[in-house]
């Protein structure tokens, strides 16, 4: 732990952000502990090494921004493209969605209404339903209805199998946008 | 025993505040559509871009692929640019982003035996100068450490030793904090050495 504090400082005084006091009392810990002068003369080589690289900024062969501007001109077409496809598959996403949602809210209500009603009358139902709000105790046996319902539609291996492979769906869709969205070309015929 | 550091600054042309007026007035003139007015940053950055990339990918096409990459995704996100900050700045940004996403993708990737360059022997048969040698050494052994570090850890080193950016800026183009830089720093520092002292 020790000496991590010290080489930590070693990085920091090779970027000049030690003060005087911390280098003096840096160089002091160096000149006692052979490990982390070790690591110091280490440092400062490949220190050495970088700065001397670091004198040299390599430069791209001629006619870079000629080759940029033809690749700038190929872009526009290309994103247009893009933006097209992106919308094919927004579209299409959303009316999978859509069409999914409304499935499983239909399954729903079908499977509540043939416990509610088992005859298909509404009205008389509602009727009853109304007579007795005053009593307490057909609201909470109508919620134990509900949560039974909901159990029994929750417990079936299909309904879940419909939510696996609705998830696996948005995951492809979302990484779908994602590549039309952020790639961005590459075209090699304007590396050669 | 005499214990001290290189403090001396590597020759760098220093931007000058007319400089960064005129980068200015060429990135307003290209946020409203004059590509002639971006082609002229183009011009005034692809030396610096360029070599980042090359530092960050180690390879002369990939480099300038990536630096293509760069301008194409600097003028086509112009408008996200806030001309309050330097516009420098958010170019090498740009570009660093790009290099760590790409060598990040590089571990997952396949290369069949057609796609390696062709076989070049190690050393040529005619004797080098002993300084050709030296600095193809260094070379070697500068390219072995840096390709030893994670992506970020290498933008960082390469932004601090190439373009002696301050803590604060290498975390502006970086988007991260001061002290994950001091710590990406630190570790790469410590891996380069101990890289360092194996191979020697």
């Amino acid at each position: 732990m020790e000496h991590e504090k010290f080489t930590e400082k070693i990085s920091l005084w090779l970027d000049n952000e030690l003060s005087p006091a911390e280098i003096t009392e840096l160089q002091i810990h160096l000149t006692r502990c052979a490990a982390c002068r070790q690591i110091y003369q280490a440092m400062q080589r490949v220190d050495d090494l970088l700065r001397r690289a670091a004198a040299v900024m390599v430069e791209p062969t001629p006619g870079f921004s000629p080759r940029f501007e033809a690749r700038l001109a190929q872009y526009t077409p290309y994103d247009q493209r893009r933006l097209w496809w992106g919308m094919i598959v927004l579209l299409l996403g959303v009316t999978f969605f859509f069409v999914l949602g409304a499935a499983l809210s239909s399954t729903l209500l079908v499977s509540l209404r043939s416990i509610f009603f088992s005859g298909g009358i509404l009205y008389p139902w509602l009727a009853a339903l109304i007579e007795s709000a005053n009593n307490l105790w057909t609201f909470i046996n109508l919620g134990i209805l509900f949560a039974k319902t909901c159990l029994i539609i929750f417990s079936q291996p299909l309904f879940w199998v419909c939510v696996l492979v609705a998830i696996a769906l948005a995951g492809l869709w979302v990484r779908m946008m994602q590549l039309i969205y952020r790639r961005s070309p590459i075209n090699v015929e304007l590396l050669v | 025993m005499i214990l001290s550091v290189a403090t001396e600054p590597t020759s760098r042309p220093a931007v000058t505040p007319a400089m960064q007026a005129q980068e200015q007035a060429w990135a307003r003139a290209a946020q409203k559509g004059d590509q002639a007015a971006f082609m002229h940053i183009v011009e005034a950055y692809q030396r610096p871009v360029y070599n980042l990339c090359y530092r960050m990918l180690d390879d002369p096409t990939e480099a300038e692929d990536a630096a293509q990459e760069t301008f194409l995704r600097a003028y086509t996100k112009l408008k996200t640019y806030n001309p309050r900050l330097k516009f420098s700045s958010w170019l090498f940004s740009v570009a660093s982003h790009y290099c760590i996403d790409r060598l990040r993708q590089r571990r997952y990737q396949f290369i069949s035996w057609d796609e390696l360059p062709p076989w070049r022997p190690l050393s040529t048969p005619e004797p080098e100068p002993e300084d050709a040698t030296l600095a193809r050494e260094a070379h070697d052994m500068l390219h072995q450490l840096l390709d030893s570090l994670p992506p970020d850890y290498r933008a960082a080193t390469i932004l601090r030793y190439w373009y002696e950016m301050s803590y604060d800026e290498i975390a502006a183009t970086l988007d991260t904090s001061v002290s994950a830089i001091k710590s990406r720093l630190f570790r790469a520092r410590q891996m380069m050495a101990e890289k360092y002292k194996a191979d020697s």
